[in-house]
């Protein structure tokens, strides 16, 4: 399996382990974002991608990001990501419109090829190929290889809406289960037509209350769900944070990322904290039921999961996360990320693939080691991006900066990307 | 490019649920080139369907007659209605053999954002009919979020009117492996569970 040998790292690891590793070991783009077709193998536990600004770093992370269910990292419209080629001043679209991005890789049951593109721009859906036979569902691809990504996009979490910080969980959770994300669109469409019947209430049409029930009741137990699929999230990640903590006490690197609770905080959680399901199901039911008027006079629903928020507390500094300087909300984002990556390993049968789009940014150095060493400990493979080759140098001469890692897991490859050309680099 | 008239055709074929414009194409040809043996006979059936078919203005089943077949066959049991989203349901009922009773048919479920009310659904009819002559009345809605929604209202419609309600059971299919179950089907087997 281990085509190239990388001198200096990696040596202490047997090259049949790595090859039976977990990972992409092979990427093929074609029509993707700028890159014509590019063909890039792969064999290392943690890959690191260097270029300029607009180079195509992150169309790399992108492409991979495919490999789970929706719409990648960028959440993009399908149509877009094809590639396109300069003609006069404008940018217009290759002819054939279609973009694919196929990856050999390996997971627990062996290798595995998956195909996924467009076959042509205006088709809305995108076609999967899992060892060459069509996936029923997107959902098929979360049984071949997990996904997990940070972007600077992210960066903004603890100052976006609540709206953008509860969607940001609800994507944590569709890791876990599938089904969430058909119940947040039933309790959704249930609440609207709730609103619906209070306008026309409002507006003078006869009030059917039986029908208004019967929306509660489902509002309740779809919102409940929703609320405790959410709940159980948390639990897990502050458990991950959490043990970190104790466990690591005498690790320097561990510890240099900052400890982190997350509570959601809102009504229905607040009753899902005190009471059983049931229980929270009927409060919330009779809640609504209560409020009628006042959300007609509103014209929103005051109470349910789409008003709960996410609330991030830096605990050594015992500071909400919004509060924090700009470094030290990366460093919060990169703990909860690598949390969520932990009890996603737990979950699934492998460890997931994490894509790290400029997670060095607004690092310190010492944090940067902290980050490194817990990659480098990590049983999944990495992708980083990232402007300069420096700040990865500890990386590449992980034996000497890195002492305190007992053993390293495997080759770090790195490649620096230039407009649409992937070029290797040997280690120093 | 053909004639208008098989244009007209096409395109009306094309309006048919799960056919795109190739295989409507591929139809019209089909049954251009078998004239007497599919053409004609399909051309009088659809003819004579379109003169007798009428909604039962009773159950909303669809038939040649109204009352329809089902509302007027006195070896079925008056007393039992049983509520079904679509004539479809009311047919895979039939198909089963498992049900002897008579039905309402609402025609959807309840939808608010899509205007769909109760009047759509003639669920007063159902009511007044409940009152007068049914001794139960079972649900067999969808096990989908807008089928059960609709199933609760008319519990809820029904409470007062003195009829029995029941509901078909969810949960493992016959035949089914409880290892390809999803987690929602196995919840609803656990709750439904019976004494053997």
């Amino acid at each position: 399996m281990l085509a190239q040998s990388h001198p200096g790292v990696g040596a202490s690891e047997p090259s049949d382990q790595q090859g039976g590793q977990v990972g992409v070991r092979k990427l093929i783009l074609n029509n993707f974002r700028n890159y014509a077709s590019v063909e890039l193998s792969v064999d290392a536990a943690i890959v690191v991608l260097t270029g300029a600004n607009g180079a195509g770093k992150t169309n790399i992370l992108e492409a991979l990001s495919f490999l789970s269910p929706g719409r990648g990292l960028r959440n993009s419209h399908l149509g877009e990501v094809t590639h396109r080629v300069k003609q006069c001043e404008n940018l217009v679209q290759n002819s054939s419109d279609g973009w694919s991005v196929r990856v050999h890789l390996t997971n627990t049951n062996g290798p595995v090829e998956i195909g996924t593109g467009l076959a042509s721009a205006d088709r809305a859906k995108r076609t999967i190929l899992i060892n060459d036979l069509p996936a029923r569902s997107q959902n098929d691809l979360a049984n071949e290889v997990g996904i997990v990504w940070m972007t600077p996009d992210m960066d903004r979490l603890f100052h976006d809406s609540s709206g953008q910080r509860r969607r940001f969980l609800d994507r944590l959770v569709y890791g876990f289960d599938t089904q969430h994300a058909a119940r947040i669109t039933a309790y959704t469409k249930t609440i609207r037509e709730r609103a619906r019947l209070l306008k026309a209430r409002r507006a003078g049409a006869p009030t059917d209350t039986a029908w208004l029930s019967a929306l509660e009741d489902t509002a309740a137990q779809q919102g409940i769900a929703v609320a405790a699929a959410r709940r159980d999230i948390i639990q897990r990640l502050n458990g991950a944070l959490g043990e970190g903590e104790l466990v690591d006490r005498q690790n320097e690197h561990r510890q240099a990322l900052p400890g982190v609770r997350i509570t959601l905080v809102g009504k229905v959680d607040g009753w899902l904290e005190s009471c059983p399901a049931a229980e929270a199901e009927d409060k919330f039911r009779t809640a609504l039921e209560l409020e009628r008027n006042s959300d007609a006079a509103a014209g929103r629903t005051e109470t349910g999961p789409h008003r709960s928020d996410l609330e991030t507390t830096h605990l050594t500094q015992n500071c909400a996360a919004v509060r924090c300087s700009t470094g030290e909300q990366k460093a919060i984002l990169l703990a909860m990320v690598l949390a969520y990556a932990e009890i996603l390993s737990h979950a699934l049968p492998a460890s997931p693939i994490m894509l790290l789009d400029e997670a060095t940014a607004h690092l310190d150095s010492r944090r940067r080691i902290a980050l490194f060493a817990r990659l480098i400990a990590y049983p999944g493979q990495v992708w980083m991006t990232g402007t300069d080759l420096a700040p990865f140098a500890p990386l590449s001469n992980s034996v000497s900066t890195l002492t305190q890692i007992s053993v390293l897991r495997g080759p770090v490859l790195h490649f620096e990307v230039e407009d649409g050309q992937i070029i290797p680099i040997s280690n120093p | 490019m053909a004639a208008p008239e098989i244009e007209h055709l096409i395109r009306l074929l094309t309006r048919l649920p799960g056919l795109g414009p190739r295989s409507a194409r591929r139809l019209a040809l089909h049954l251009m080139r078998h004239r007497a043996q599919l053409l004609d006979p399909l051309a009088a059936a659809l003819t004579e369907a379109g003169r007798v078919l009428t909604e039962c203005g009773t159950c909303g089943n669809i038939d040649t007659r109204n009352p329809c077949v089902v509302c007027t066959d006195p070896e079925r049991d008056a007393g039992l209605i049983c509520i079904v989203e679509d004539v479809a349901d009311l047919w895979a009922m039939e198909r089963s053999g498992a049900y002897r009773g008579c039905y309402h048919v609402l025609g959807g479920t309840l939808s608010a954002l899509d205007g769909k009310g109760p009047e759509e659904l003639k669920i007063p009819i159902l009511v007044s009919r409940a009152r007068e002559s049914a001794r139960e009345v079972v649900l067999a809605t969808s096990a989908t979020v807008a089928g059960q929604t609709t199933a609760h209202y008319i519990t809820e419609l029904l409470a007062k009117a003195q009829v029995t309600v029941t509901q078909i059971a969810h949960g493992v299919p016959v035949g089914g492996e409880l290892d390809y179950l999803d987690d929602g089907t196995l919840m609803a087997a656990m709750k439904a569970r019976h004494k053997v």
